[in-house]
């Protein structure tokens, strides 16, 4: 009489109860928090891979290409090979320090010899011969032509047209360089620079054994291609040679990349969890409905066995609708977040990798195994009986079960996303915010029923109610403040990590860089400078070039040199009084101007140096000053923070040390309206000094931090919107209770009133307490995840609490009443049908 | 064939143990009617329960369809239920989200069932709801609900049907009619009924009664 049952049958019959629901609009929050949680991800991630990998090569335009490889000799043909097997694009770079001649005029330049397809990332900008505006160019030099930096005009006396004599070469001037990528931003430009074609190089003569030049190939390409480079190059590096990628360029913009990075992860994370407890809660709504339905279920005989593998079979089938709606809607989402922030910001958004979806695959599978199955799982044992006796356990899974797994789902998930620290940190808050909302609300809560008793009947008739569901209170209490907590987490990071970016570069931060000027020459570099707006109050550093020799009477080998950084060539000291901003003495004393200490012969290290020398207070240092020796010994070592903005040192000698020494100054300006003015005077005034002006780098850093800002708030955007299904997931979770009470409770004859006003009672007092105590775990969170994460200062947010206090109470309040209203509006009767049906 | 024989019910209670059900024997033919008759709290459901072998006795035995049911387990006992047993309720248990006509053909879809719909459909035109197939329950009367729990039960074609209280919720001129339709589609079909009533008017019409008080049998008639 019964067939057997088979798969398809089987399929059909689930597909056929799934379809019912749906259109019953039972499985609406089931569906929506596992598609959101998928979308999440997947636009989270999917976004994530693309702005690194956009960042990764945008870092790259600082040195002109995704990897280059640096060597003094000439570049290996291996290494062109490989590039050319992984279809990489090239380029060739070759940079010596020589000198120029035109006509009398002769000075030192760095020169600068490139191929046709320089630079692979980044834009090189000449100037317009016409309006003297800075253009793109896609140009390079060609051969017998020479491009050439502004200041040179004046150095040298010369104009466009003119010829330049570089060795044995003589090459025509037709540009004038405004902007190279790769072109040094630090101290050690100081000489005009000129950009020839690579094919003359060999034609100046210049490159004889023993030169100093350093030979750069360049290479562009997709991440697995650069990473296959990268991997052979790991191998088969030569020890002449070294790799530089935008990881290890740009120490500042690196940090903003990696804390933007975890921030992103750091919200797809809350985003996910915040689904999850959406979906976990909304599983349990709709598990509780099905129980009527599969008591008749089994009454009819269906066993157990049966009954799960049509719930397994629909769990399954809503999974991978929803995986495929999460992962288009996710797309989407990225898509326009991306398509607006290419416009806006006219950057080029490298393709996805397929990770992210993958990702967002895997979250959606875990999410239905860790949330959406636990509540269902007992449903298929539960008793028959039941279609004659309601009053049976319904056979849902305990709660504590169901929190437990759900528990280490989530630390699971936050792990994978982001990292242990993440992980414990949100274990920790979760458990902190469900013992301290377990304590504390129940004891504002009695507290709050003891009072209500002297004051109107709403207040008694909503706190009795709240009272009486304590269980559920609770666990509507901690899903609120998780919630809130969460979100408040995420707000909290967006702002400070935005601040603490925008206060790296303040808007008075120094534009110019003044380096090389004579000590004759300070006083007319400092009138140019007070006639350009400058202030007079402007620090002025001296520098010294020179190198170490000796560490405590003991000459360093080259292979020492060789380990430290900048071992084996000039670098810059400078001497000082004071202590300059910035600089935070760790150990030893820095000499005290005002205690009359000065004294001549010591010298302060900057930290990491100092670790590469192996070297403490106390111990001495010999220099080598334009071969004069210097000997110096250590008074105290410090840390510097390179991302201030202004001229940092390594060395700082006391006062007096490096008086003997030939100094040039150098200087850090403000100067907010200048188009270039200032460094035309400087250069046709004072042609030995360098003036660079670093507008440019400026708005390109502030640039990226504006995109990483952006990209920041569209996430807590989306974050928020998970927050609100969870909100509304928690209300959802009492009110077919709280509907069915109403109805009685109208049904006896209270007013509507009395009703509304008990609810209001409950919604507000659920949210103020929540909210309460959301902020307080999120300050706690917040405190560890800075310190940990994100390197930040760790500081309260009072400014957000009135904020998640209103927000959070507010939403809870008005969304709880709005969804319970229709019990007072329609007819008692009908609400009690409604509800026991 | 029904048989109940010295079957008796106790739960264990906080104070010790709590008897439902005291010794109770009984028999239906096949075709026949029973009614349980008693006061609110009597053990009526309790014992159609154990009857429809949707719960085991604490002692006693008892058959149906010639199967003794006290001795399987609930996945055999599932198997019987699934062959020969139909329900109507007092509460009705149609599925809100379902259609009368959805609600019909669920349990017949469920064994796997060809034509679900069309049957169920036939049902419904048995039991006057021709016009209402499409109908949910929340937009009909209690005693159109009813019908189609009747239609529910009679489309399975169960051997016996067990009926707890089917004119419980309903006012005495609907219950009426339910129970002409019981007895008519009883009668068309030679299932063998087993309800529980505290209506006089309803035990009359069935073949033997039952009546219990406190888990006893007070009158077999
Ligand atoms: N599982 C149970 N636990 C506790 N008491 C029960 C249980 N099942 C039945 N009872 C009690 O047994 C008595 C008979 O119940 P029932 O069979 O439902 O009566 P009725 O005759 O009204 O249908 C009632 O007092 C009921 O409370
Ligand atoms: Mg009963």
């Amino acid at each position: 009489m019964k067939p057997r049952s088979t798969l398809i049958t089987d399929v059909k019959t689930s597909i056929r109860m799934l379809w019912r629901d749906w259109r019953g609009g039972q499985l609406n929050l089931v569906f929506s928090a596992l598609v959101v949680a998928v979308a999440i991800v997947a636009a989270v991630a999917t976004l994530a891979n693309r702005i690194e990998q956009s960042l990764e090569r945008d870092l790259g335009t600082f040195i002109a290409s995704d990897l280059l490889v640096r060597s003094g000799q000439s570049v290996r043909p291996e290494l062109i090979d490989i590039a050319n097997q992984l279809q990489l694009q090239t380029a060739f770079v070759s940079e010596l320090r020589t000198i120029a001649y035109a006509g009398d005029n002769s000075t030192l330049i760095e020169l600068k010899a490139v191929s046709e397809n320089y630079p692979l990332r980044g834009k090189l900008e000449i100037e317009d011969l016409i309006t003297g505006e800075a253009v793109v160019t896609t140009r390079t030099p060609n051969t017998g032509t020479a491009w050439i930096e502004l200041r040179l005009l004046s150095l040298l006396d010369i104009d466009i047209g003119d010829l330049l004599e570089i060795g044995a070469l003589q090459l025509e001037i037709t540009e004038i360089v405004r902007h190279e990528p790769d072109a040094d931003t630090g101290f050690s430009m100081f000489n005009g620079h000129v950009m020839i074609n690579i094919a003359d190089l060999s034609a100046t003569g210049l490159i004889l054994p023993g030169s100093r030049v350093s030979n750069r190939f360049l290479v562009a390409g997709e991440t697995n291609q650069v990473e296959g480079f990268q991997t052979w190059f790991d191998t088969n590096g030569s020890i002449h040679e070294e790799v530089r990628t935008p990881a290890n360029s740009e120490h500042r913009l690196n940090r903003a990349v990696d804390r933007g990075t975890n921030f992103l992860l750091l919200a797809g994370a809350i985003g996910v969890i915040l689904a999850s407890i959406a979906l976990a809660l909304a599983s349990q709504q709709y598990a509780s409905r099905l129980t009527d339905r599969i008591a008749l279920m089994k009454a009819w005989g269906q066993s157990a066995k049966s009954v799960r593998t049509w719930l397994l079979l629909q769990i399954s089938i809503l999974g991978a609708i929803a995986c495929v709606i999460g992962l288009t809607l996710g797309w989407l989402i990225h898509f326009s977040l991306a398509t607006i922030a290419a416009e806006l910001l006219s950057v080029y958004l490298p393709e996805p990798t397929v990770q992210p979806l993958i990702l967002a695959l895997l979250t959606g599978l875990i999410s239905i195994i860790g949330f959406a199955l636990p509540p269902l799982w007992n449903l298929p044992k539960i008793a028959p009986l039941r279609v004659l006796r309601r009053d049976l356990p319904s056979a849902l899974a305990s709660n504590s079960i169901r929190i437990t797994i759900g528990i280490v789902v989530i630390g699971a998930l936050v792990f994978w996303y982001s990292s242990a620290i993440f992980a414990v940190t949100f274990l920790g808050g979760t458990l902190a915010a469900a013992i301290i909302c377990g304590t504390v609300s129940i004891t504002l809560l009695g507290i709050g029923r003891k009072f209500s008793h002297w004051s109107g009947s709403y207040w008694r008739l909503g706190f009795n109610n709240l009272w009486r569901r304590k269980s559920h209170t609770l666990l509507q209490l901690v899903a609120f403040s998780m919630t809130i907590m969460l979100l408040t987490i995420i707000v909290a990071l967006q702002t400070s990590l935005i601040q603490d970016w925008k206060e790296q570069i303040p808007v008075d931060a120094p534009n110019y860089f003044i380096m090389n000027v004579a000590e004759p020459d300070l006083d007319t570099a400092k009138d140019l400078l007070i006639e350009y707006n400058g202030s007079s109050e402007i620090s002025w550093y001296p520098m010294v070039r020179g190198r170490f020799s000796h560490v405590n009477n003991k000459r360093l080998t080259p292979e020492e040199l060789d380990d430290i950084e900048d071992g084996d060539r000039e670098i810059n000291f400078t001497w000082s009084a004071d202590l300059p901003d910035g600089n935070t003495i760790i150990d030893g004393k820095w000499w005290n101007s005002k205690a009359g200490t000065l004294q001549a012969g010591y010298v302060s290290i900057e930290e990491e140096m100092a670790g590469d020398l192996g070297v403490g207070p106390g111990d001495t240092i010999q220099f080598s000053i334009g071969g004069l020796p210097l000997t110096a010994t250590i008074a105290s070592i410090r840390v510097v923070n390179w991302d201030n903005m202004t001229p940092n040192f390594f060395y700082i000698f006391s006062p007096g040390t490096l008086d003997e020494y030939p100094s040039t100054w150098i200087s850090g300006v403000h100067l907010p309206d200048d188009r270039g003015e200032f460094a035309n005077a400087m250069a046709r005034q004072l042609p030995t000094a360098v003036t660079i002006q670093i507008d440019e780098i400026l708005n390109r850093i502030r640039g990226l931090i504006e995109r990483l800002s952006s990209g920041l708030e569209l996430m807590v955007w989306m974050i928020l919107a998970c927050g609100l299904l969870v909100l509304f997931a928690t209300i959802g979770s009492s009110l077919d209770q709280r509907k069915h009470e109403s109805a009685i409770l109208r049904t006896l004859g209270s007013s509507r009133t009395l009703i509304i006003g008990s609810l209001s009672v409950e919604f507000l007092s659920l949210g103020i307490l929540s909210a309460v105590t959301g902020i307080v775990c999120a300050e706690g969170v917040i405190a560890v995840l800075q310190v940990q994460a994100f390197e930040l200062d760790a500081r309260l947010h009072p400014e957000l609490w009135p904020a998640a206090l209103i927000v959070g109470a507010g939403i809870i309040g008005l969304l709880g009443i709005a969804r319970s209203l229709p019990v007072v509006t329609t007819p008692p009767l009908q609400s009690l049908r409604d509800v026991s049906a | 064939m029904i048989t109940a024989d010295n079957v008796s019910k106790i739960l264990p209670i906080a104070t010790g143990e709590l008897t439902i059900l005291n010794h109770v024997s009984l028999s239906v033919n096949d075709g026949d009617s029973l009614a349980i008759i008693g006061p609110s709290g009597a053990g009526k459901s309790t014992l159609l329960g154990l009857l429809a072998g949707l719960d085991t006795p604490s002692t006693g035995s008892i058959t149906l369809s010639d199967y003794c049911i006290t001795n399987m387990n609930e996945e055999q006992r599932a198997e019987i239920r699934a062959k020969f047993v139909g329900f109507v309720f007092q509460t009705f248990q149609l599925l809100p989200g379902l259609s009368a006509i959805e609600n019909v053909s669920l349990p017949l879809e469920l064994t796997g069932r060809k034509r679900a719909s069309e049957m169920a459909k036939e049902y419904l035109s048995k039991v006057g709801l021709a016009e209402r197939l499409s109908h949910y329950p929340k937009q009909m009367s209690g005693g159109e609900q009813q019908r189609v729990a009747i239609a529910r039960a009679f489309a399975c074609e169960p051997k016996v049907l067990f009926a707890d209280e089917p004119t419980g919720n309903l006012d005495s001129k609907t219950g009426g009619e339910i129970s002409d339709l019981l007895f008519e589609m009883n009668k068309e079909q030679q299932t063998t009924l087993v309800l529980v009533t505290h209506e006089h008017r309803l035990a009359d019409r069935c073949d033997s009664r039952l009546m219990i008080d406190s888990g006893e049998v007070t009158e077999n008639s």
